[in-house]
């Protein structure tokens, strides 16, 4: 316990670290994800190729992606972060498609008949009706990306993962556990208050 | 009259489809009459209504709405100045009954406090008090109010036309017939020219200035409902009408179409009586209850402006003569541009004192 009490500094950096490098995956993931989710969900017949690419990346061992990026982007951070991204498109296009097609068609139907443009329509009917759906993939994808970002350490992106690899190889309990403790500390807070935003925007929505 | 809406010879085929949706249509809509479209599923009378406001685009033929093109206005344009009701409504349900209502005034600009404006009459006019329904949300409305706001969202920008496609269907009859009247009344207010789709015989009798009658993708026959009872075109339109049902007749006919316009020697005081927009199905009913006595005919202020016979109710229903008989005030003799003073059977016959004391 000595450990926590001297090292408490790094335990901070290191958790700092975790926090940033998953809030930047989400951001850039959501940032991507709805504008492509938008497009597919206008172009039916490239939604399924599409999704199928996504897919496979979900399939790869996020060990192997990082190993498959590194020759590209190097080892760090940004080779930890491209991966996410890539890793967290299949759940958040997805949820994104799923949102916007689940739009009621009446709905749709009588904007489009009052003259809505179709971007009125986008930003005023049918992102806020599909928003529960892709809040929903947001959660799932933020609490996966919480969990992997810990194998980031593995590549020298830091985080949390550092503590977990470094009480593995040494054999020191206190450090894996205070690793193991905060990541799932973060993801369930993580979840927690997503889980809060989707429900009230499924209210929000008409739907709750 | 001037025409508000022009097809010619337009149609639909939907892609993949054997044989087209709507087929070489050709119809005017004149300015402030109720046309109600009348068919089963798959008549493509709905493609037809949706044609007007480029939900589909016709394959063939033209469409000009307010003397245009419609091909050649922008869509939002057009759509913007056309009020659209569909039976299931459509409301946005993360928006309050007035959001929803002020859509259309808000994308054209309007500023706050003249959409609230409009809100609160329209709200007014769909007799749902604002202050109460103003902010709600849609779930938290009844499957009528929620026509109503709908309605109510419809004329939001006070569009000339309104295009309803089959806007009551999901209603319970009551609430259908309670909304049922207060269209006709908006449309006598307000002088819209609408367009009404229905698979209902019954709506199309008791709302149509003229009735378009469609079967596979045609359209059979176009006239006032006298017309299409009393001289039903095809076999179909004849079976779909009920023309061979006298009583079907008399719905459409109002006390005015028949009676005897002199008034009468004695005063309605006494007995029971008529008003003169009555519907003829109706007026029997009240002929039966006093055995055959004539029964006075009053105006909606209560004034005697004839009486009604039994043989006149008679003579109308063995070839609907009263329809086609000239000279009867605000009622042009035949020719399907006929949209004025059409009887309506909402009516409610007026009856005064107690019935006993008939005779």
């Amino acid at each position: 316990m000595t450990y926590l009490t001297e090292n408490w500094d790094v335990v901070l950096r290191l958790t700092w670290e975790h926090l940033y490098l998953t809030g930047l995956v989400l951001i850039t993931a959501v940032a991507l994800a709805v504008p492509l989710g938008v497009v597919l969900a206008h172009f039916r017949r490239a939604t399924t190729p599409a999704l199928g690419l996504l897919g496979v990346v979900y399939t790869i061992p996020s060990m192997a992606l990082f190993a498959l990026l590194i020759p590209v982007t190097g080892l760090g951070t940004k080779t930890a972060a491209t991966a996410l991204v890539a890793y967290s498109q299949y759940i958040l296009v997805r949820n994104t498609v799923a949102g916007l097609r689940g739009v009621d068609p009446a709905v749709e139907e009588a904007a489009r008949g009052m003259g809505m443009t179709g971007w009125q329509m986008l930003r005023e009917v049918r992102l806020p009706l599909a928003l529960p759906v892709i809040l929903a993939g947001v959660r799932v994808a933020a609490v996966t990306v919480i969990g992997m970002a810990s194998l980031a350490a593995w590549i020298n992106a830091g985080g949390l993962g550092v503590l977990l690899f470094q009480g593995l190889y040494q054999y020191h309990p206190v450090k894996m556990w205070t690793g193991t403790v905060l990541i799932g500390a973060i993801a369930l807070a993580v979840n927690r208050v997503l889980l809060i935003l989707e429900t009230k925007a499924r209210h929000w929505a008409g739907a709750g | 009259m001037e025409p508000a809406i022009v097809l010619d010879r337009v149609s639909k085929t939907f892609p993949g489809a054997a044989a087209p949706a709507v087929a070489g249509c050709s119809l005017t809509v004149h300015a402030g009459e109720l046309l109600v479209v009348l068919g089963s599923s798959g008549s493509g009378k709905t493609t037809l209504l949706k044609m007007i406001n480029r939900i589909h685009e016709p394959t063939a033929g033209r469409i000009v709405v307010n003397g245009r093109d419609v091909l050649h206005t922008p869509v939002t344009e057009l759509r913007r100045g056309i009020g659209y009701v569909i039976q299931q409504v459509g409301l946005f349900p993360h928006q309050t009954v007035a959001q929803n209502i002020g859509t259309v005034p808000r994308i054209l600009g309007w500023d706050r406090r003249r959409i609230a404006q409009r809100v609160d009459f329209l709200l007014e006019l769909m007799q749902l008090p604002p202050a109460q329904y103003r902010d709600r949300l849609p779930r938290q409305l009844s499957g009528g109010e929620q026509q109503r706001v709908g309605i109510a969202r419809a004329l939001a920008a006070d569009p000339p036309i309104l295009l309803m496609d089959e806007p009551f269907g999901a209603l319970d009859a009551i609430t259908r017939a309670a909304l049922q009247d207060e269209l006709l009344d908006i449309q006598r207010r307000l002088k819209k020219t609408i367009v009404f789709v229905t698979h209902d015989v019954d709506e199309a009798l008791k709302l149509a200035d003229r009735i378009v009658v469609m079967e596979k993708g045609r359209i059979e026959q176009a006239g006032r409902p006298i017309e299409l009872l009393s001289a039903p075109a095809t076999p179909f339109v004849r079976r779909l009408l009920g023309a061979d049902n006298l009583l079907q007749h008399l719905r459409v006919l109002s006390v005015r179409d028949v009676m005897e316009p002199r008034a009468p020697a004695r005063t309605a005081e006494s007995g029971p009586a008529v008003t003169a927009g009555t519907n003829l199905r109706d007026a029997l009913s009240v002929l039966l209850q006093i055995r055959g006595e004539p029964v006075p005919v009053v105006d909606e202020a209560g004034a005697p402006v004839g009486q009604l016979r039994w043989e006149h109710v008679m003579e109308a229903a063995s070839g609907g003569r009263g329809a086609a008989r000239p000279g009867t005030p605000g009622r042009p003799a035949g020719g399907l541009a006929g949209t004025a003073a059409t009887p309506r059977a909402s009516d409610e016959p007026v009856r005064r004192g107690e019935e006993a004391g008939a005779g």
